[in-house]
């Protein structure tokens, strides 16, 4: 499909509208039920005091706005991988780059409990776990002439793997286990989510974000292979350290405030792929929107299906991913990209 | 389009490991001319095309456009130069041939942004000249080898560049898309580019290429005229294989190679 200005916007739009109605259905869900002219009020300002506000503004807009943004920087960092990588499967928790960077805020809670520099060192630490992972993975799966899809999602099951143990004991050690932390962070949440780092958040995104988007068609290029992306004029080293970057403040900046939320990064893109076609100058966007309203809705059906218990967000994309990814990597098995 | 640069390749040596690929090879490539390379397999054939777009390092020697070496032109500079049409390329997402064929203007455009109609105009015509109009729509991955093939030489068209530096471009194609393809090529350079086309196809070497390079074990056995490089004698020493040369029709020569030696 060609992407004209006219269907660009148009995609966008729609986009746009998803991402507006997942939060409208987000501030009516809830344990106490609001109606519709009550949200309507508290979020135009006709009735920005009270209890129904207090909820709609204090309580239900700060956690779907953190849903909103996690969704997004997972979504859009699955989309890079996917095309760094030229595999469909790769997604920052398949690949264990989540982990890693779970595994970068949990010692900087550790130590920091010790430090006394508190919750504020945990985003920078998560985005540098994240960065050090993906250059693990490259170095180990390797990334130029000939990547299996296997070799690269084994080599993601044991950063996974590893990264859970280091979790657990960094935790055990610095006694952080009580109350369930840290099967919070490993399962991924937003209950606990502290908005104190939203600003943290909002600004990793925004980098990653925007360097995405401005890379939208080198990343075209990079899925014919580096060798051909070079020789049409991509400066594809210097690229690609931008987009690695990229995605680790992304994954960093999502992980840091939901712990380890899995298989976004591989869902919206494959339906986002199979509806809008491949070119990323529109996939990027698209997915930021799509992630974001994606996980505004798993968040809200966290919190409300069971009643008054909340489940964590992870468990409900798990359910979701864990079957699409077995049907992808059947549908991709044995594949081999050569450039 | 009309140029003046030649592309010349001034004693490259390349060594991947332990092995040595390529030694002391020099030859340039004028505009207007079509030259073939030929040799035997592993002989450096598609070495050579990987150091003249600088995705290689070579080991010794320079190459040089238009007497400048490369190794000063930013990648966006040499790929308006040079556009290179790999031997096969497969791609895991689902673009269609015309976005496919779009990417090759992408060293005519700024980062960012969306294509110009003067890139879509571009990629369409290259499209038609290769008589792949109808492949617009369809996905990359549901296109045969050859087809693939003809979309990859269309993006190469796209990229309007000084050189065309081909790959077996015809390894999968039938014999018309074959003559149609090399009709684009000589078309390309009648209007003032200059190709460097790799072919294990010596016959259709010899009657498309105004010059062949004939290369064994990393070092150019000949270089000149299809009719002085392809001697028996010469064949015999690159591919040692013993051949009868014919002349066909139109004068060009043939080589049946002999199946017992």
């Amino acid at each position: 499909m060609l992407l004209t200005r006219s269907r660009f916007f148009f995609v966008l739009s729609a986009m746009v509208l998803l991402v507006v109605a997942s939060a409208w259905f987000s501030l009516l869900l809830g344990p106490s039920e609001l109606s519709f002219a009550q949200v309507w009020g508290a979020v135009t300002g006709a009735e920005a005091a009270g209890p129904e506000a207090d909820i709609v503004l204090r309580i239900r807009w700060p956690r779907t706005l953190l849903a909103m943004l996690v969704g997004a920087s997972l979504s859009v960092s699955g989309v890079v991988f996917q095309a760094m990588l030229r595999n469909p499967l790769a997604d920052p928790f398949v690949l264990g780059v989540s982990g890693g960077a779970a595994l970068g805020g949990i010692a900087a809670l550790s130590l920091g409990a010790a430090a006394g520099f508190g919750y504020n060192a945990v985003p920078p630490a998560a985005f540098v776990g994240a960065l050090v992972t993906t250059f693990l993975l490259y170095v180990i799966a390797g990334s130029g002439e000939r990547v299996s899809a296997n070799n690269l999602l084994l080599t993601g099951v044991v950063f996974n793997a590893f990264a859970s143990a280091a979790i657990v004991f960094l935790a055990s050690v610095a006694g952080l286990t009580e109350g369930s932390q840290i099967f919070l962070w490993l399962i991924g949440n937003l209950s606990a989510a502290r908005s104190d780092v939203a600003g943290w958040v909002a600004l990793f995104l925004a980098l990653g974000l925007v360097a995405s988007l401005l890379l939208g068609r080198s990343l075209n290029l990079l899925i014919l292979g580096d060798e051909p992306a070079a020789q049409l004029g991509v400066a594809t080293e210097a690229h690609k350290r931008v987009l690695l970057l990229a995605t680790s403040l992304m994954v960093g900046a999502a992980v840091s405030v939901a712990g380890l939320v899995g298989f976004v990064g591989l869902i919206i893109p494959h339906l986002l792929r199979l509806v809008l076609g491949a070119d990323h100058r529109l996939l990027v966007p698209a997915a930021a929107l799509g992630g974001g309203a994606f996980l505004v809705v798993c968040d809200s059906v966290a919190r409300t299906a069971l009643g008054g218990r909340e489940l964590p967000v992870g468990a409900i994309t798990a359910l979701v991913g864990g079957p699409l990814f077995l049907y992808l990597l059947r549908k991709h098995q044995q594949r081999v990209f050569a450039p | 389009m009309t140029q003046t640069r030649s592309l010349e390749f001034r004693d490259v040596s390349v060594r991947l490991g332990a092995r040595s690929v390529l030694r002391g090879v020099s030859f340039d490539v004028k505009p207007g001319e079509i030259v073939g390379m030929v040799g035997h397999n592993g002989s450096g054939k598609t070495t050579l095309l990987r150091v003249a777009t600088r995705v290689l390092r070579q080991d010794g020697g320079e190459v040089l456009l238009g007497g400048e070496s490369i190794a000063g032109f930013s990648r966006a500079a040499l790929a308006r130069a040079l556009a290179t049409v790999p031997q096969d390329t497969q791609l895991p997402y689902p673009f269609t041939a015309l976005e496919v064929v779009l990417m090759g203007r992408a060293p005519h455009q700024p980062l960012f942004g969306l294509d110009r109609p003067e890139d879509l105009a571009a990629a369409r015509a290259a499209m038609a000249e290769v008589g792949i109009e109808e492949f617009e729509a369809r996905s990359i991955q549901k296109l045969s080898g050859g087809e693939r093939q003809l979309v990859m030489f269309a993006r190469a068209l796209a990229q309007e560049p000084e050189f065309l530096l081909l790959d077996e471009p015809t390894s999968f194609l039938d014999l018309r898309h074959r003559i149609d393809l090399l009709g684009a090529v000589r078309r390309r350079v009648d209007a003032g580019a200059g190709a460097l086309v790799v072919s294990h196809d010596l016959g259709l070497a010899a009657r498309v290429c105004d010059r062949l390079v004939l290369l064994s074990h990393g070092e150019v056995v000949a270089v000149g005229p299809p009719g002085e490089v392809l001697e028996a004698s010469v064949l015999e020493r690159a591919f040692g294989v013993a051949a009868d040369i014919v002349t066909a029709p139109d004068g060009s020569p043939l080589v049946v190679p002999r199946l017992s030696s």
